[in-house]
């Protein structure tokens, strides 16, 4: 509201209240009032006047009866009712005049009232006494009727002009004519002289009252009245001209002021047709590019521009007039509306995106302000909807809508842990799979700083890898170790891909995944094939020792054998010198003898050679037994075969040798009656892996204390269905709350470097997983553990051999 | 441009209201004499001609109503009847609860000529006069609070005085239509003011004789005008001691004294009308004259101060039938 709009009308109405009081002040002189004012005067003296001349016809006889006087007395009283009204009204001083002549007024009614009774008294009588003289004079008696008559005459003198000598002497003729009188004609005459008596007594009284009533100062006291009046009234009028002479430049000066609104007004509104023109063009630039209605209070449409029509379909005709929710979709809920109207309903700026129905049902959608149009009362009574179709934006934004969500569900579906970050080193992107393995809420990682999270890694090689990633764009992490949230170690692979956004980095991406399992699985074919190579070449190495080894053997039995054969020859030989000897024969070929067989040391070889040589046939004894024990320790194969269960352990007892024989003695009880079972030649593994734990196991406890030598006991047996074997060690033991986690890849108690924590678990595998076994572990700190193998002897879905 | 035009006229019209003040004329309204008639002594009864007639109807609806009581049982035409002369017909009147008043009730019969009202005069006009038996505790005992609470609930009386008033039923309003009712009560074409418009053949000789009489009786000396009386005031007993002869004093005997308190007034009435005497038997203000005979026997002794023969008063009876004129076309008393 602009309220420079309502100076003028400020202005031109205090002007006009200003003009009123002058106005007023100028009219202050009520002429109609004036005139009955003055009137009212005037008349009060006519009845004043009437009421004299009244009061001395009826005194006169001129007037018969009272009801002109009495008539005149009311009028005047009435007017005087009236006058006293106006004469104390607007505090104008003439109101002790009215008070004063009222009071004169009044005594002078008083008068009237009392001249009327008395004249009245005096009428009768004084008609009654020429009646009376006339009967008394009837009757006789010619001395009392001359009294009388004198008597009367001169009453009616005196009645005319009364004297004061004619008094006197009509007092002493009544009491001449009193005394005289009597008898017969006493009482006509007593009654004459009674009425003569009430004539002169009431004569004077009536001719005191009329004087006094007629010198009451009633004239003067109204004249007064009137001088007063007529002061006030000309004061007022001079007041009032002058109060006309303002008002009349007052009016001058607001003509003057209605001119230059005029004028004024007459700029504005060439301004104004100027501003019209310009929000024309503005409503045309608006009409051209936006949809445009214009709705009243209650919504019903007074204006529909013509892109309106064109997307709504609709005529004009039916637009207009028809309520806006013509076009409502009913995709809104209804709350929607409820706001909106809400808002615009308290005059504010409505803004949203609303889907509407064109008259065939297609739909589109519109960017919509919406301005509502403020009374001067601040209420809207019009409001105008402003819309652009944005159903094509809003379809490009619905597909890219399902396509981020999808790509959500990419996110979130994949195993992978995926996580971004942005070149500030926050991170943007964590998915489902991220907060699986760290254990970190999607909400609590976005936006936090990459390296503050708590993620238990080997963040050495994922820092590495990023700093690669930035100088070559992607880096490749084969496998880091990790915490994994159940406390155990895991391995995780991961590439960092840089990205880039108009040539610059913008964060990489980090592409994870735990890979333990794989890892294990990779480490343990890796083994696998290192053994598979190394039992080949041991079978291939034992192979070709053996055949030396064969011929070795056979030569040095050969060697006994012989030497056996050159001893018996050797002692004949001997037998013949001594019998020579004794003979004394040859002395000198005997002599030369002795010397050589001192020479040689005969009895000593004989000795000592055939110690040697059974010592080598021992040796290649051995040698023999080993390669024949590698032989079929690394026998490779995948299938199972019919194995001895007790050889298999001698075997390993035998290749495993160098790893025990320092810390403990091996005790092999084995079960001479023990059947032959069909088991994976990789059943020798766990046996060297149980004996070698063993061993260990021992050599720790060994460095914790004095004992020599622990032992190992190694037992077999079986009952009906399994076979059993015991492995018992007397090594440091395995403490109960680890015994649950030996079978689990990678776990170890030894040293790094020592082992690779796979050996349990690779038994567990073999024994459970593909013999159908049971591995069972019962240990004592400080006591030592048994692992008790338990084989099925018929391996499952194999038939009984008969 | 429209409003511009519209605005030039209106500063046109204001300037034109500044300065044209409207001319009044002047008028005084002055009585008009009465038409000529006989010179003489009585004049003949002339109609309002300035009644509302609505207000005379309505006036006449609340003279007979008896709500203006206290015990709602008395209407003013209790005892001013109207079909017996405007007047009850027993010396003094009673009030609620059967209370005897202090005076005889006076006609209502042309109670619009009395120069004041009541026999003492203390009400200056008919619209006073109302007051009176609506407060006195031995009239109508009521007050004006009462009477405006009983007739403002009258659905009649809502619908007539807000047609005739603007503030509908006050006791100013109310005093109005009765007044009104009462100003209408005038009888007239009465035998003797035919005559006096001329015509000699409308009273008989001896009826012409009767006012002879009563002329030189010195009866006309107050008891003359239109309502021969009813316009002045006089003491009864100037030619002799009319109380002091009748005895048994009380207040109502005062007259005007009781008004003015002025030691003049004392016994001082207001000279009743005769146009309806031969109607309002009991006669004076105690209502001691039981017939017209009695009452001019009275008035001959104590303010003529002599003796009627019969004859005479008989005459002067005759005289005084003449008088009585119509009301509503009706000659009262036929």
């Amino acid at each position: 509201m602009n309220r420079s709009r309502y100076v003028p009308l400020v202005i031109i109405l205090a002007m006009l209240v200003w003009l009123g009081f002058l106005f007023y002040k100028s009219q202050s002189i009520d002429s109609e009032l004036h005139t009955e004012t003055v009137s009212s005067i005037q008349n009060l003296k006519r009845y004043d006047a009437l009421l004299n001349q009244d009061t001395l016809e009826v005194r006169y006889q001129s007037q018969l009866n009272m009801d002109a006087i009495s008539r005149h007395t009311n009028q005047t009283l009435k007017l005087l009712l009236s006058m006293h009204d106006i004469f104390t009204h607007d505090g104008i001083s003439t109101g002790e005049y009215i008070v004063a002549t009222e009071k004169l007024f009044k005594e002078k009614f008083r008068m009237i009232e009392q001249f009327k009774s008395h004249n009245g008294v005096l009428r009768n009588s004084l008609r009654y006494l020429p009646r009376a003289v006339d009967q008394l004079v009837s009757e006789g008696d010619q001395q009392v009727s001359d009294d009388v008559s004198e008597l009367m005459e001169m009453i009616l003198v005196y009645n005319l002009s009364p004297d004061p000598a004619m008094k006197s002497k009509i007092h002493l003729f009544i009491g001449q004519l009193s005394s005289a009188t009597g008898g017969e004609m006493a009482a006509s005459a007593n009654n004459i002289i009674m009425h003569a008596k009430v004539v002169i007594r009431e004569h004077d009284i009536v001719s005191v009252l009329m004087h006094r009533l007629l010198k009451l100062p009633t004239d003067q006291a109204i004249a007064e009245m009137y001088d007063e009046y007529d002061r006030v009234y000309k004061l007022a009028i001079n007041n009032a001209g002058t109060y006309r002479i303002f008002l009349f430049l007052f009016a001058i000066v607001l003509f003057f002021y209605v001119v230059f609104l005029f004028r004024k007004q007459g700029q504005t509104a060439k301004e104004l047709k100027q501003s019209i023109r310009d929000l024309e063009f503005q409503k045309y630039a608006l009409d051209q590019h936006a949809i445009v209605a214009i709705t009243d209070k209650r919504g019903e449409i007074t204006y529909a521009n013509p892109k309106f029509l064109e997307i709504s379909q609709f005529s004009e005709q039916e637009l207009v007039g028809a309520n806006h929710n013509i076009v409502n979709a009913h995709h809104h809920p209804k709350t929607f509306f409820q706001e909106m109207w809400r808002t615009i309903g308290h005059g504010k700026v409505w803004h949203g995106e609303v889907l509407n129905r064109a008259k065939n049902g297609a739909l589109y959608w519109v960017d919509t302000t919406i301005v509502p149009f403020l009374d001067d009362m601040g209420k809207p009574f019009q409001y105008i909807a402003i819309r652009t179709d944005i159903t094509a934006q809003k379809q490009t934004q619905e597909a890219l809508k399902k396509e981020h969500e999808m790509i959500e569900r990419i996110l979130s579906a994949i195993s992978s842990i995926l996580i971004g970050v942005g070149v500030d080193g926050k991170v943007n992107l964590w998915n489902k799979a991220a907060e699986k393995v760290f254990a970190i809420n999607q909400e609590d990682a976005i936006g936090r700083n990459f390296t503050s999270l708590d993620m238990n890694w080997d963040w050495g090689a994922v820092d590495r890898g990023i700093v690669e990633s930035r100088n070559i764009g992607e880096a490749k992490l084969e496998h880091f170790k990790f915490l994994r949230i159940d406390g155990t170690d895991g391995f995780m692979g991961a590439s960092v891909a840089s990205i880039y956004e108009q040539g610059k980095c913008a964060g990489f991406l980090l592409l994870a995944a735990d890979i333990t399992q794989k890892f294990h699985i990779a480490n343990q074919l890796q083994l696998a094939q290192k053994m598979e190579a190394v039992g080949e070449l041991a079978a291939g190495v034992a192979h070709e020792v053996n055949t030396p080894l064969q011929y070795v053997g056979d030569n040095i039995r050969f060697l006994r054998d012989s030497f056996e054969d050159v001893q018996k020859l050797l002692g004949e030989y001997r037998a013949l010198k001594c019998h020579c000897a004794e003979q004394e024969l040859l002395p000198g070929m005997i002599e030369k003898l002795n010397c050589a067989e001192e020479e040689s040391d005969v009895d000593y070889l004989f000795e000592e050679i055939p110690v040697a040589i059974a010592q080598s046939l021992d040796g290649v004894g051995k040698a023999s037994s080993i390669v024949s024990a590698m032989k079929s320790f690394s026998h490779p194969g995948e299938e199972k075969v019919m194995s001895d269960i007790n050889m298999m352990i001698e075997n390993t007892i035998t290749v495993s040798r160098h790893e025990w024989k320092y810390v403990a003695e091996v005790n092999a009880e084995l079960d001479k009656t023990l059947p032959q079972i069909e088991c994976l030649p990789e059943i020798n593994q766990v046996f060297l892996n149980m004996i070698v734990n063993a061993a260990h196991a021992i050599e720790d406890k060994l460095n914790h204390s004095d004992e020599e030598k622990g032992l190992i006991t190694i037992r077999t047996s079986h009952s009906d269905s399994h076979i059993q074997i015991d492995i018992t060690d007397t090594g440091k033991g395995i403490p109960a709350d680890m015994q649950f986690k030996v079978f689990d890849p990678f776990f170890t108690t030894k040293e790094v470097g020592k082992g690779t924590g796979q050996g349990l678990s690779i038994s567990h595998n073999i024994i459970v997983d593909k013999s159908g076994g049971t591995l069972q572990l019962s240990s004592e700190v400080g006591r030592g553990t048994t692992f008790t193998i338990s084989i099925p002897i018929r391996q499952p879905g194999q038939k009984e051999k008969t | 441009m429209l409003y511009l035009v519209r605005e030039y006229w209106a500063v046109l019209i204001m300037m034109f209201a500044f300065f044209y003040a409207p001319q009044q004329i002047l008028a005084t309204e002055l009585d008009s004499d009465v038409a000529k008639v006989r010179s003489e002594f009585i004049q003949p009864i002339t109609f309002p001609t300035d009644l509302d007639l609505r207000k005379v109807e309505l006036g006449h609806k609340l003279f007979h109503d008896v709500r203006l009581s206290s015990d709602q049982t008395i209407s003013c035409a209790s005892c001013h009847d109207l079909n017996s002369g405007g007047v009850d017909g027993i010396p003094k009147s009673f009030g609620v609860g059967g209370v005897e008043g202090d005076a005889n009730s006076p006609t209502v019969f042309n109670s619009g000529l009395n120069y004041s009202q009541f026999w003492d005069g203390r009400a200056a006009t008919l619209e006073e006069q109302v007051n009176g038996p609506i407060n006195n505790p031995k009239e109508m005992a009521s007050s004006w609070p009462q009477v405006i609470s009983r007739l403002k609930p009258v659905p009649d009386y809502i619908s007539k005085f807000k047609a005739l008033y603007d503030d509908g039923i006050t006791a100013a309003n109310v005093r109005d239509a009765i007044a009104t009712f009462e100003r209408s009560l005038n009888t007239v074409n009465a035998p003797f003011d035919q005559f006096l418009r001329g015509d000699n053949g409308a009273i008989s000789e001896e009826e012409a004789k009767g006012y002879d009489l009563f002329k030189s009786y010195g009866c006309v000396a107050c008891h003359q005008g239109q309502s021969v009386g009813g316009n002045m005031f006089q003491k009864f007993g100037v030619m002799g001691n009319y109380f002091s002869d009748r005895g048994a004093m009380n207040r109502a005997d005062l007259g005007r004294f009781n008004v003015s308190g002025d030691e003049l007034d004392r016994h001082v009435f207001k000279v009743p009308s005769l146009r309806l005497a031969v109607l309002t038997a009991p006669y004076f203000h105690d209502g001691s004259a039981k017939t017209l005979h009695d009452a001019i026997d009275v008035m001959a002794k104590y303010q003529l101060g002599r003796h009627i023969s019969d004859e005479d008063v008989k005459l002067i009876i005759k005289f005084l039938h003449t008088l009585v004129g119509n009301y509503q076309g009706k000659r009262l008393g036929e």
